[in-house]
């Protein structure tokens, strides 16, 4: 199994080619006016994307998603559910003209994009927690982690809030104005409704965190309702999270993100390979989650220069790791994870990218 | 022997005896569901009876709200006595009886919907009557009403499954997210007691299911109120085999697939469907902002559908639609049997007379709206009383004539501390000295129970607005060093 990992700096996505040549790609990301999951996929000699999935509606994932669904015509694709998005985008998309209207841009042409792709194959799924794919004989499973049930009510109705009608008319709220404006950070609200991925393959196990948060704090959001969520009796697949062997980390390294009740789950026993996608704007990975990864992860593989990631984690006690290239030059932003059936993983990262350990 | 009456929680299993009277859970539920009892007692009464002349007087466009509803108490009772071989059918029974209470400025609808469902509490235990509670939001006005209960088809559909829980309403698209497999019973039983809105969430997640030609189809169907034996329910709407949707039309294959799903659902009469209330109030909104175009178009169509010939129920969804569409003359003109929903059509005129920059001529328009309520229709209407006050006002119409409408609003409804701090204010602003009557009201206001509606506060700003206007700024000082605390505590804003 071979696990690509790209981030040029603001984006993300990861194309996984599974042991039995099938492909599944997550999320899409551009740099410099290069579609890198395009670019890798052609690189690799791949024609269609065997599982697409859109983990949630923020530009630094969903842009270029729509040519990546028209060139390489999923089998089929989860999208986070976007519950009333199509309807908001398209009073958005008629009222502002605002910098932050870009987000909507994209995301509409990827949901538009998709939309063509239901109409025709029919084979577009809404997906939660709990959400499985097992190809007959394959021998491994994708299961979606994230968003919970009490997730997708809570980013259904703070989406509603974009939108308020006064005046009898639609308008945008105070607060999305401000949002739009770049006045105050758009928050939590994507972050809400992004899937989460575990790879199971035989003992292996891969967890791709998506931009999963820790949600409002009840038990029932972000992690801990993740956790809750696949330890439900009737779902059964609580498991997954113990003993990972990697794990793209969530939402770019973030506080905000890191959880130290899925953590602990996921290096019960070993320590898994830890990737993260930086987003350079926002300075993350953070040096506290970086910290907190040199006691959980044995080994970290960073994307991208761009943010001084690196820097950030070399100061937080990581050195630099020897690590083959990846000679694709247009996905330079890479690292890429080979794992066997068993034994040790190899690690290969492009020239933007950096191994540590 | 009188027909006994029965709550049916769930579309009811048998054939009904008589058409289901729709709740919609709008502005206009109590006059027009007043209306169709009416024309039902009408049609049931001995000619010259005492029912058919109340049934007659009820339909008069001149009679007042409370004549209206006491007549139509009377005429029931007489009826469901007369006529044991017929029953009054009240669908979606708990949007008249779950009404929260409107807040002071836009107090109008609420009232008379308890008022109209105070009548049905009242001769419902005597016979006659059959309640279909596809909703169960009615809450405590219903589980106490002196009715036998019993259980209908979608509540059999669901069994004693993951729906069990939830209203009638949403079991259909419950079942179909089941059969789909978009969501578990597990999942369902994760939403039941994780999510804050369970119903609408359902409604949610079976709408993003939809494609896109689907959702828009579901969104114009939420804008639409057709009587039942019009087009099933759908109005003039078209059943196109191609095209998307449109105005007039909508894919067959749209109709199909939101019967199938359960956003629109089956009546009691054969190939009559209703969009449930749930599924309504969760769409019309996005309706009115992602296609404006097509609702404001089947907004003036469905308005205009309305003849001279036409019965009572098609004049009353009519009506509905003219003012929608915001075009007063065929408001007007369908008007025929209440006029009090034009008060939403000066609503609009007014607040956008507000500005900026403030249009005087646009409150003078909006208060001849609310004089032409009042003198075609309820002479009895506080609300319009009010707002062509209000509005009559900030047209510098004349004085006394202002003052008199604000007097004839608070004698209509002396308990709305807006109408009478607005009236007392306005005094204020003519020079009167209303400092003792302010004082009072605020004390009396202090008292009332329910200060989540915030009484003191709309009438002490009301009062302190007009005396600031009338540069009356020393009763001001003397009200608020009378009042501070309670000011204070009850009124922070004022």
């Amino acid at each position: 199994m071979e696990i690509y990992v790209l981030g040029p700096g603001v984006g993300e996505s990861v194309v996984v080619r599974m042991p039995d040549g099938r492909t599944v790609v997550v999320d899409c990301c551009v740099d410099d006016g290069t579609n890198l999951p395009a670019a890798l996929l052609d690189d690799l000699g791949v024609d269609h994307i065997d599982l697409l999935v859109l983990t949630h509606p923020d530009l630094d994932h969903v842009r270029g998603m729509a040519d990546l669904v028209r060139r390489f015509r999923p089998v089929r694709v989860w999208r986070y559910p976007r519950g009333l998005l199509r309807d908001t985008l398209q009073v958005l998309g008629g009222m502002t003209t605002a910098a932050g209207a870009e987000r909507f841009v994209e995301a509409r042409a990827a949901n538009d994009a998709l939309d063509e792709l239901l109409q025709t194959t029919g084979t577009v799924a809404h997906t939660t927690s709990g959400a499985v794919w097992s190809p007959p004989g394959a021998g491994y499973r994708v299961v979606a982690l994230a968003p919970t049930p009490y997730d997708e009510a809570r980013a259904f109705a703070r989406a509603r809030e974009l939108v308020e009608r006064a005046r009898g008319r639609v308008r945008l709220t105070a607060q999305a104005e401000a949002w739009f404006s770049g006045e105050r950070p758009l928050g939590d609200l994507p972050n809400m409704v992004s899937i989460g991925l575990v790879i199971e393959w035989g003992a292996r196990r891969i967890v791709l965190g998506g931009d999963i948060e820790n949600g409002d704090g009840t038990p029932h959001s972000g992690w801990r309702g993740v956790l809750a969520q696949l330890a439900r009796p009737d779902v059964g697949l609580g498991a997954l999270m113990d003993d990972v062997d990697v794990v793209k980390v969530a939402h770019h390294g973030s506080t905000g993100a890191w959880s130290d009740e899925a953590w602990a789950r996921h290096a019960a026993t070993r320590r898994p390979v830890a990737i993260i996608a930086p987003y350079a704007p926002s300075r993350l990975p953070t040096a506290d989650v970086l910290g907190r990864l040199r006691a959980a992860a044995c080994r970290l593989g960073i994307t991208s220069a761009e943010g001084d990631g690196a820097g950030r984690a070399r100061r937080a006690g990581w050195a630099d790791a020897a690590a083959r290239s990846v000679p694709l030059v247009e996905t330079a932003a890479c690292v890429k994870v080979t794992l066997p059936r068993e034994g040790d993983a190899t690690l290969a990262c492009g020239a933007r990218a950096a191994w540590l350990a | 022997m009188v027909r006994p009456s029965r709550i049916v929680v769930g579309r009811p299993a048998g054939p009904l005896a008589g058409p289901a009277l729709f709740a919609f859970g709008h502005t206009d539920d109590a006059q027009r569901v007043a209306a169709l009892l009416a024309d039902r007692i009408a049609a049931l009464a001995a000619p010259g009876s005492d029912a058919a002349r109340a049934a007659a007087e009820c339909l008069a466009p001149r009679t007042a709200w409370r004549r209206r509803i006491a007549l139509l108490e009377g005429a029931l009772a007489d009826v469901a006595e007369a006529r044991p071989d017929v029953e009054f059918v009240v669908w979606d029974v708990d949007a008249l009886a779950a009404v929260e209470r409107e807040a002071f400025d836009v107090e109008r609808s609420s009232l008379m919907r308890r008022d109209l469902f105070g009548v049905i509490e009242r001769v419902a235990p005597g016979g006659g009557w059959t309640l279909v509670r596809t909703a169960t939001d009615g809450g405590a006005l219903l589980d106490e009403l002196d009715v036998p209960r019993e259980f209908g088809d979608a509540v059999g559909e669901a069994g004693d499954g993951p729906g069990a829980w939830f209203s009638p309403d949403v079991r259909l698209l419950i079942a179909w997210l089941l059969a789909r497999e978009r969501m578990s019973a597990g999942e369902l039983d994760e939403i039941r007691h994780t999510v804050a809105d369970p119903a609408g969430h359902l409604v949610d997640l079976v709408y993003q299911e939809a494609p896109a030609a689907i959702q828009d189809a579901a969104k114009l169907v939420s804008a639409l109120r057709a009587p039942q034996h019009v087009n099933g329910g759908y109005g003039r709407l078209r059943f196109a085999e191609q095209g998307g949707v449109s105005a007039t039309a909508i894919p067959t294959a749209a109709r199909a697939a939101l019967q199938a799903c359960g956003l629109v659902q089956p009546t009691a009469a054969p190939g009559q469907w209703w969009m449930p209330r749930t599924v309504r109030a969760r769409l019309a909104g996005l309706a009115e902002g992602t296609m404006p175009a097509e609702v404001a178009a089947l907004h003036v169509a469905e308005g205009r559908a309305a003849t001279p010939t036409s019965s009572v129920s098609e004049v009353v969804e009519a009506h509905h639609h003219a003012v929608r569409s915001g075009d007063l003359d065929l408001a007007v003109t369908t008007a025929r049997y209440y006029g009090s929903e034009l008060a939403e059509v000066a609503k609009q005129i007014s607040r956008d007379a507000a500005g900026p920059p403030a249009s005087k001529q646009g409150f003078a328009r909006a208060a001849q709206i609310y004089q032409t309520i009042l003198d075609r229709f309820d002479a009895t209407d506080a609300y319009a009383w009010e707002y062509y006050a209000y509005n009559l006002a900030r047209a510098d119409g004349p004085s006394d004539e202002v003052l008199r409408a604000y007097q004839r609003a608070h004698a209509h409804r002396p308990r709305n501390p807006l109408y009478h701090g607005r009236w007392l204010g306005y005094r204020g602003q003519l020079g009167e000295v209303v400092v003792a009557e302010a004082i009072a009201g605020i004390r009396e206001y202090a008292l009332e129970r329910d200060q989540s509606r915030q009484p003191v506060s709309f009438f002490a700003r009301a009062v302190f607005a007009g005396l600031d206007r009338g540069d009356a700024h020393g009763q001001v000082t003397a009200i608020r060093a009378a009042c501070g605390a309670l000011l204070r505590d009850l009124a922070p804003n004022a």
